[in-house]
């Protein structure tokens, strides 16, 4: 297989920006989190920044984002909120919201590439951005979640579900405030998601 | 027990994460707890530091605990706190006892086939430290850039923050890979000589 240069130099970049936003998502992490209440999964801006990648780097640059933040935590860097990190994290209730963000992250960025960024209207073109990152930072993410709390602490399913409903409204507003930034970037940075 | 390869380590904590389910006497997961807990000091690690992350973790588990107990049973609950905190201290004990550069090197390993179906194990190696590299630029930038909106009164505002935080991290990734492609580094094969100015 030959490569060009100027894939050779597209291919370097994409290397490049695929680790810029798994350190942005990691950097997140340092923030403090703020544990709500009684349910066991700490708020933090994470999230956001599995948003954020998926939204500005499109479905696979995103995704692999991710998995680099996954990967790295698992291996035991102490980069997810509150300085956790190691294998635990996958074996105990959290896990799935972890390995969530890596199809979250794709699903953010199918729609974002697919449908949302092509709205010719800037107002739809917000809402646009703020469904994508709902689908994939919420939905998604969730799916994985909740399931996963259930089956590693032997939690119904429902009660694990109700508990994580405690998370909505903040990611709501992770949500919203990846579509401004998500926008305002692309406006300014274009070919950003080819 | 850091003398024991990273490999072997996984694969004892994947084969307890299967055992620890089929075990349904308290006794015995009690017997378990324990020995985990020995592994975790075996390591050496002062106690002192222990303290913050297994604090962390006995509280999520009593969470679960005692939402377990009150919705299916205490017995229920009990079982599957011990499996839990038995199965974190073990996989805790394994990442203290394993340095970072092990558990990278046992990763290119296992990715090595990876390339056979047009994978780069190199270039994911590449992305990896330069992740690593990179958390502690980012930070310093944000707290330039967060000064800065102080100055303007404007510190509040997500989007103050994370907007110029964003393009400053865009502009750094151009450049970084200018550089590492000005200095040939070998992630891809290359067949034209000369190199096309952009």
């Amino acid at each position: 297989m030959s490569t060009t240069s100027a894939e050779r130099a597209s291919s370097t970049r994409n290397t490049v920006l695929i680790a810029v936003f798994a350190a942005l998502i990691a950097a997140m992490g340092l923030v403090p989190p703020i544990t709500l209440g009684i349910i066991p999964v700490p708020i933090t801006l994470q999230t956001l920044g599995v948003m954020l990648a998926g939204a500005l780097l499109g479905p696979v640059r995103g995704m692999l984002a991710a998995v680099i933040v996954v990967v790295l935590s698992l291996l035991g860097l102490p980069i997810l909120s509150g300085g956790r990190g190691g294998l635990g994290v996958l074996v105990g209730p959290t896990g799935g919201y972890l390995v969530g963000w890596i199809p979250g992250a794709l699903m953010t960025g199918l729609i974002v590439k697919h449908w949302a960024i092509r709205r010719t209207s800037p107002a739809m073109r917000y809402v646009a951005v703020a469904v994508a990152a709902i689908v994939g930072g919420i939905v998604v993410i969730y799916a994985i979640g909740v399931p996963w709390t259930s089956v590693v602490s032997g939690l119904p399913l429902r009660t694990s579900a109700i508990g994580s409903l405690t998370f909505v409204p903040g990611d709501l507003i992770k949500a919203v405030i990846t579509a401004i930034v998500a926008v305002t970037v692309h406006r300014s940075y274009r070919g950003l998601l080819r | 027990m850091s003398r024991i390869p990273a490999g072997v380590k996984l694969g004892v904590l994947f084969c307890a994460g299967i055992g620890l389910y089929l075990i349904t006497a308290w006794p015995v997961l009690a017997g378990l707890l324990a020995s985990a807990v020995v592994l975790l000091l075996w390591t050496r690690e002062p106690v002192r530091r222990l303290v913050r992350p297994v604090g962390g973790l006995v509280i999520i588990i009593a969470v679960v605990v005692i939402m377990t107990g009150l919705t299916t049973g205490w017995q229920p609950g009990v079982i599957a706190g011990l499996r839990l905190t038995t199965l974190c201290l073990l996989a805790y004990a394994i990442t203290l006892s394993t340095p970072f550069a092990q558990f990278l090197e046992l990763f290119e390993r296992v990715l090595a086939p990876t390339a056979r179906v047009g994978l780069n194990p190199a270039r994911i190696s590449l992305a990896l430290s330069l992740t690593v590299r990179f958390i502690p630029t980012l930070r310093a930038t944000y707290d330039q850039i967060r000064e800065a909106q102080y100055a303007r009164g404007l510190h509040r505002s997500p989007l103050a923050l994370l907007v110029p935080l964003i393009i400053r991290a865009l502009q750094s990734a151009e450049q970084i890979s200018e550089a590492i492609d000005a200095r040939a580094y070998d992630t891809a094969p290359i067949t034209t000589p000369n190199r096309g100015a952009r």
